[in-house]
């Protein structure tokens, strides 16, 4: 804006300044007003008489009336002079962008509405998350209006300005002189940081980089460089696997990359008439994950074993392949598991995958020989195109922690890590940085580790600044800022071109680093690249490496097992919404229900039901759990599914130095983690005591299985095969025809063949839905995709507890326990449990079911909710009284009651809605309920109306696919179809008459537009 | 007019017309005894107790009762199908059994039809403050609006609760008034000053002309006629809240003929509860003989069996359904987590009238209290058995949860019957507990005096044909 800096002048005089003018400008009338001649006694009139003094009076009096009718002061929205480009109020604008935060990475589409980020949805030209978004990312878009966010630059705990910041920062880097500076970073993805972070030290020949991942891979980073002599994981293949064996590897959960996974492992699961074919997937583990509650086969066994389950794995397959063999202790798992999967993966060799969580580089040695063995390396496993999600190596860390206590080092600038709360040695940590220089942290939001810095560089979130991404090889993903920055900071990059001195800008960096990645395009136009980069958010470009030749030794890996285990061991375990922790402070992560446990607002000591029964322990005892010279009191949580032996504790809880939402709520677990070769998350020397102290655990649910009900239906792969139909008996009722016969009549197929009301006409859309239940696995995505995009208030642990939790939607998962062949579903039959660890899982995701026959539309006694002619079931808030009638009368139980004003009730100061900066996020298309009211899922109304609009500017109809409702859209798996029924050739319509499509207590003829597709597992009997 | 000797007194003691004004009236216009102040004092914080409560709650929100998504009805609903239960006796005995012609009905008719009145206020509260936005509550009103074709759902059975309740107050208040009116002018003729020109504008201008009391009759007859329908209709309606659901445990045709017995029973338990006390303590044994009580008893047995039956055929429909949601919805009740309300109920409401059949217990003041008093409790145990075991375990085990009142429910509950007792004790200060006018009907001809009369003239020895009296 160089307008304002050219001058003008009214006169000669005013040039010249001279002090006469002064005088003269300073008043603001030219004229001397007469003041001492109106306020004399005769001006004033104090001689007034009674015609005057109510002549004044009645003036006055006029005068005040007239003042009193004017409106209270007007706040008036001002319409843009110049109106932005592509920026109209009401139109939403997308962006493709990148989140990568060193643990979760996904290419995603950002929503914004009048220049508000609000919604974060995947973005399907990515090959690698392929539209899929897990809970944190999408709850991210919070952390941008979170109010613990670093608003400017500080030195020791005083704001400074940023010429001031660098100004003091260059000069005490330059003091250092050799001593080294050191830039601790998570997993930098990001080729344009790569290239800063190089001219960083170019300029500090001192600095050294070293990657820290909260959760690392360590482990098969290492055992990958000893193998294939290349330091990087591979790119996996789920979907080409016909065999999977995951060996404590959530992949379905958050190891690595579990969008891509689900996406991948997915496509192998979803069976049709055509293609009666998946994967058979076993999971050997000691805790119930998200990934083993998926499984086909899932066996337990021992934590500290999982070496040893490995060794013996290799060992039976080397027999099959006529290998030679390690030298291993024999060790089988129950129904002899480890010989069966051998022989399965075997049979499928080439078209098989054994994964393993482990972070010991000679368990992940021996699991690179077994997928050697069975030649894996080129089908599903490939290594030619290596992953950089992951790039932290613990022993790196080991060696700083050491030399920075040794004082060694002169800077630490750290950046997106959290260390003093992450680091299982917090306090070796801290005592070490304590002895360095120079501290430096580079965050975004003020945590444990900036708590400890000198210098804290504010950094900008992810949805304002400019950058890019390359999580594979050959696979670009573009950054770019969906909103200017709220507060005075900077993103790393520029933070490293300001520390090197440069004066670009980080969009230039960017830009030119870009220049390289254009050269592999092909392209000739770098400006149409750079449009159509920016555009699809992903560059995408085939790499052709050589796989790297397997160069292993198993027996010396084998040798190198440790084989310490204990009757009683500690895993410590990362839940799908918190995660690492970084994120502990989103309120909406805080109250999506563990997949499994229900549990939300806290972390819990998951013990076996074996374990309890033994040492009377209770749901909600407080235990007393020390390892590592640490300790802490949390709940106690019965999990079926957890190895008897085995106890486990979430991560990512009892952060100190955190948004208010998150404040107090768990335990720290990360201090209880070992090392051996990489952090691990198995503490063999763990002591757990009962304090004597009850609490009560948030779970928004706490009946577990499904009471023999014919809700979930399942059936086998073979049966499948065999009839499409199996397990799906659905209602119908005899009527008896002309010539005296009887014909059966599916009420749930034929919707209205069976009906005391009048026949509803659907005349333009029937808007329906269909969920595979083979595909969900669980994961909650769709739960807190549905909260972003519907305004749903968080109502905080209390509440949860009071079962008043405003999840539109909701996943429900029932256990089924396998004990010595008998199945037990029914809570009459819990005592008959022994171990409890082996357990089927089945989910079950539900909505509103917008029935045609909506119990809850006859009962209101004020019409406040009523079906449309698009077979919607609205809610008309405005309307709603609050009788809860409805909520009562539905048989699904998805009706969510206003139980207080979430918006301003200062107890749910957890809710995002409470403050103007966390208002922002709030979807403008969505209303805000009132206290009082009744709401509940509408299958994304503002979507279908939006989808309806655009269609009808385009003339033309709604094609199918064209609505997609927040849970579909968000859902990894695919699992959910959303569509009009009316079509008879839309995706919705085909699975609804698919042989596995089924109404959940469809007997009650309320015909529901929510379909479900049965389960199909992979096993001979539906019991696992 | 003609009594047969055997049969039993309802009027005992000396009896003359002027007696009967003086035994009733002397009442009102006497100061109030220590007893009733302490009781009223009692209720008036009970009442601050209700005010307390319902002030927290309109300021804060539902959200401060127990309640939760899965369970959105607890007490409050309990509570409104209690109090409405109660308010049932008085409509049934000054309606009915007019039109039957029971004499008996004389001495308890006013204050079972006060109680019919002060419990259908206390119902009313439940369904205007169990709202969400009470504010707004009007909105169920088919009221006329700019909102073009915006009515109310005549599909609701809230709706039809409405005009239920609202008529069935309406009716019974105009009942119970225009019964009052001779009565008024007794009072009004024996006061003096303020309190002659109080009750004389109450009793609109009574003269006691025959021409007056030809119209009281007639009126008094047309209403009974209106009023009868009413004691069916009201808690049939009220249980269509229910029947006409889906839930298990409430999708139930039983329901109205059972809600109707059972808000007899209850609302008998409730007369006999207040007057076991009330002709105690205003010594009004003479017109509230043991023979209302044994009577009365006796509707109370009648209708406990049905209640009991009704509940016996449940279980076996549930069974005979063959529905798996049904039968556990009612193996739920027997042995699920609320075990011991269903057991409270099934005790009180089965057990205990059974005892009725027992002559001397139904003479026994003592043991009759004490059974209205379960009784009461049973009833209320019944309402909390079908809307919270129902709800709290419907069709899907995921959503299977637990309810229990938060001390707002429990203090709102208690506080109405503070409004309750507070709307009863000013009833029994200022107005007539027993129906003068209509209670002198029947001196000549129930009146123990009379009986002895008869009895004498016809040469019948009293003692044999009626030892009661002897």
């Amino acid at each position: 804006m160089d307008i304002a800096q050219k001058k003008y002048w009214r006169s000669l005089d005013e040039l010249n300044n001279s002090p006469a003018f002064a005088e003269e400008a300073s008043k603001e009338f030219a004229e001397e007003i007469p003041v001492d001649q109106l306020l004399n006694e005769e001006g004033l009139g104090l001689e007034a008489n009674r015609r005057d003094f109510l002549k004044i009076f009645g003036f006055s009096l006029t005068a005040a009336t007239l003042a009193a009718c004017n409106r209270a002061p007007v706040k008036k929205a001002v319409p843009f002079v110049a109106h932005p480009e592509e920026l109209s109020p009401s139109i939403a604008n997308w962006y493709a962008t990148t989140y990568s935060d060193g643990y979760d990475y996904a290419s995603i589409l950002v929503k914004t509405r009048e220049g508000r980020p609000i919604k974060i949805e995947g973005n399907t030209l990515s090959t690698l998350s392929q539209g899929g978004v897990n809970a944190r990312v999408h709850a991210s878009v919070l952390s941008l209006y979170d109010a613990n966010r670093l608003q400017q630059p500080m030195i020791a705990g005083k704001g400074v300005s940023w010429s001031s910041f660098d100004e003091q920062l260059s000069a005490r880097l330059a003091d250092l002189g050799e001593k080294p500076i050191v830039l601790l970073t998570n997993s930098i993805i990001s080729p344009t940081t790569k290239g800063l972070i190089a001219d960083f030290k170019a300029k500090y020949p001192s600095v050294k980089h070293v990657s820290y991942d909260a959760i690392s891979a360590s482990g098969m980073l290492e055992a990958n460089a000893a193998d294939f002599g290349v330091g990087v994981l591979p790119t996996y293949h789920f979907d080409k696997a016909d065999v999977i064996l995951g060996i404590g590897a959530d992949f379905l959960g958050n190891w690595i990359s579990p969008v891509e996974f689900t996406r991948d492992y997915v496509k192998n699961r979803k069976v049709s008439k055509g293609n009666p074919k998946m994967s058979r997937h076993i999971q050997f583990e000691s805790t119930l994950s998200v990934t083993g509650s998926n499984a086909d086969l899932r066996v337990t066994h021992q934590a500290s074993k999982t070496g040893l389950v490995v060794a013996n794995l290799y060992n039976a397959i080397a027999k099959l392949a006529g290998a030679a063999t390690v030298d291993a202790a024999a060790h089988d798992l129950a129904g002899n598991a480890i010989a069966a999967t051998a022989a399965e993966l075997w049979a499928a060799r080439g078209k098989s995958l054994v994964v393993c969580g482990s972070n010991d580089p000679a368990v992940q040695q021996l699991v690179n020989a077994i997928n050697q063995l069975l030649n894996n390396y080129g089908s599903t496993i490939d290594l030619a195109n290596p992953v950089y999600l992951r790039q932290g190596k613990d022993a790196e860390m080991e060696a700083l922690v050491a030399d920075m206590n040794a004082g060694k080092i002169g800077a630490v600038l750290s950046y997106g890590i959290n260390p003093l709360y992450d680091y299982y040695k917090a306090d070796a940590f801290k005592a070490g940085l304590g002895k360095v220089d120079v501290t430096v942290a580079i965050a975004e939001q003020n945590n444990e580790t900036v708590q400890q810095a000198e210098f804290v560089a504010a950094s900008s979130n992810f949805l304002e600044s400019w950058g890019d991404a390359m999580p594979a090889a050959g696979k670009y993903s573009i950054s770019q800022p969906t909103i200017s920055n709220l507060y005075d900071t900077r993103s790393l990059d520029e933070v490293l071109l300001s520390l090197t001195g440069s004066a670009l800008t980080a969009y230039d960096a960017f830009k030119n680093s870009w220049k390289q990645v254009f050269s592999q395009s092909g392209s000739l136009d770098f400006a149409a690249f750079w449009r159509t980069s920016l555009h699809n958010g992903v560059f995408e470009v085939p790499t052709e490496g050589a796989q790297p030749a397997y160069q292993g030794n198993a027996r010396a890996a084998a040798a190198a097992l440790k084989n310490e285990s204990s009757d009683l061991e500690l895993v410590v375990y990362e839940k799908l919404g918190i995660g690492n922790g970084s994120m502990a402070g989103n309120p909406w992560l805080q109250e999506m229900p563990d997949p499994l446990s229900k549990a939300c607002w806290d972390n819990y000591l998951a013990v076996s039901v074996k374990y309890a029964r033994e040492n009377e322990l209770n749901e909600g005892d407080i235990v007393k759990v020390s390892a590592n010279g640490y300790e802490v009191e949390v709940p106690v949580l019965i999990q079926p599914g957890t190895y008897p032996g085995t106890v486990a504790l979430a991560l990512g809880y009892g952060r100190t130095k955190v948004s208010k939402a998150g404040e107090g709520i768990g335990a720290n677990a990360y201090p209880f983690m070992t090392y051996s070769g990489g952090r691990s998350a198995v503490n063999t020397k763990v002591s757990v005591s009962k304090t004597g102290m009850k609490t009560q655990l948030a779970q928004t649910q706490t009946h577990h299985t499904i009471e023999g009900r014919n809700i979930v239906k399942e059936t086998t792969l073979d049966k499948y095969t065999v009839n499409p139909a199996d397990g799906n008996i659905r209602p119908y009722v005899q009527q008896k025809q002309a010539d005296g016969t009887f014909k059966k009549i599916y009420p749930g197929i034929n919707r209205d063949a069976i009906t005391l009301w009048d026949k509803r006409d659907y005349e333009g859309h029937h808007w329906a839905m269909a969920v595979d239940l083979n595909a969900c696995t669980g994961c909650g995505a769709c739960i807190v995709s549905c909260q972003v995009e519907n305004n749903v208030p968080v109502v905080g642990k209390q509440e949860v507890i009071n079962r008043r939790e405003m999840h539109w939607m909701r996943i429900d998962r029932y256990y089924t326990f396998n004990e010595d062949g008998m199945k037990i579903d029914q809570e009459k039959e819990y005592g008959m449990i022994q171990d409890g660890d082996n357990v089927a899982v089945a989910f079950q995701p539900l909505m509103c079911q917008q029935c045609d026959n909506a119990p809850c539309e006859t009962v209101c006694p004020v019409l406040a909710t009523v079906h449309s002619d698009e077979g919607l079931n609205q809610m008309v808030y405005n309307r709603c009284v609050g009788t809860r009638y409805c909520a009562n009368n539905c048989p699904y139980k998805v009706r969510r009651f206003n139980w207080f004003s979430y918006t301003d009730n200062p107890k749910f100061y957890t809710n995002p809605s409470q403050t103007d900066l966390g208002r922002m996020v709030l979807n403008p298309d969505v209303t805000v309920r009132a206290r009082g009211v009744m709401e509940k899922c509408t299958f994304c109304v503002q979507r279908i109306q939006a989808g309806k609009l655009d269609a009808k500017r385009e003339s033309r109809g709604v094609q199918d696919g064209d609505v997609k409702t927040a849970c579909q859209q968000s859902c990894p798996s695919g699992a959910i179809v959303f569509g009009d029924l009316n079509d008879p050739n839309s995706e919705v319509s085909k699975l609804f008459l698919n042989e596995r499509s089924y109404g959940v207590i469809e007997e009650l003829n309320v015909l529901p537009s929510v379909n479900y597709l049965t389960k199909v597992r992979n096993t001979k009997s539906v019991m696992a | 007019m003609y009594e047969s000797p055997i049969r039993r007194p309802l009027i005992t003691g000396k009896t003359s017309y002027a007696q009967i004004t003086d035994d009733i009236a002397t009442a009102v216009e006497a100061k109030p005894t220590k007893w009733w102040y302490i009781g009223f004092i009692i209720s008036l914080a009970g009442l601050g107790l209700w005010l307390l409560t319902v002030g927290y709650l309109l300021i804060t929100g539902v959200g401060v009762w127990g309640l939760n998504k899965t369970v959105d009805w607890g007490w409050d609903i309990t509570n409104f199908v209690w109090w409405v239960g109660i308010g049932h006796a008085g409509t049934l005995i000054s309606a009915i059994l007019l039109l039957f012609r029971q004499k008996w009905r004389t001495a308890v008719n006013r204050s079972a039809e006060a109680m019919t009145i002060f419990a259908v206020i206390c119902a009313g509260t439940y369904p205007l403050l169990h709202a969400g936005r009470p504010w707004v509550i009007y909105w169920v009103f088919p009221l006329p609006n700019t909102y073009g074709s915006l009515w109310a759902n005549f599909n609701s059975p809230l709706l039809w609760d409405v005009f239920a309740i609202s008529t069935y107050f309406t009716v019974s208040l105009v009942f119970w008034y225009v019964g009052l009116i001779p009565d008024l002018a007794t009072i009004r003729d024996r006061a003096n000053g303020l309190r002659k020109k109080i009750y004389g504008l109450l009793a609109f201008g009574w003269n006691g002309s025959a021409k007056a009391w030809q119209r009281f009759e007639s009126v008094s007859l047309i209403l009974a006629g209106l009023a009868t329908p009413l004691v069916l209709s009201v808690h049939t309606i009220v249980s269509m809240d229910f029947a006409t659901s889906v839930i298990p445990g409430w999708h139930t045709t039983i329901f109205p003929p059972y809600f109707v017995a059972g808000a007899v029973f209850s609302g008998f338990a409730m007369v006999l509860t207040l007057l076991i006390i009330m002709r105690k303590v205003m010594r009004l044994e003479a017109y509230i003989t043991l023979n209302h009580i044994d009577v009365m008893n006796k509707i109370i047995l009648v209708t406990g069996s049905i209640v009991g039956s009704a509940y016996i055929t449940e279980f076996f429909i549930a069974w005979y359904s063959a529905v798996p949601f049904e039968r556990y919805a009612f193996a739920n009740r027997m042995f699920g987590p609320y075990w011991w309300a269903y057991w409270a109920m099934m005790t009180c409401n089965v057990i205990t009238p059974q005892l009725f059949w027992s002559r001397a217990i139904r003479r026994n003041i003592t043991a009759v209290f004490i059974i209205s008093i379960f009784v009461n409790i049973g009833m209320w145990f019944e309402r909390f058995v079908i809307i919270v075991t129902s709800l709290h375990r419907d069709y899907l085990p995921s959503s299977w949860a637990m309810y229990s009142p938060t001390w707002v429910e429990i203090g709102m509950f208690v506080g109405s019957l503070g409004l309750f007792f507070t709307l009863f004790f000013l009833f029994a200060k200022f107005l007539p507990v027993i129906a003068i006018a209509e209670v002198k009907s029947i001196v000549k001809t129930s009146a123990e005096e009379h009986i002895k009369a008869t009895a004498e003239k016809e040469g019948i020895d009293i003692k044999e044909v009626n030892p009661q009296i002897a």
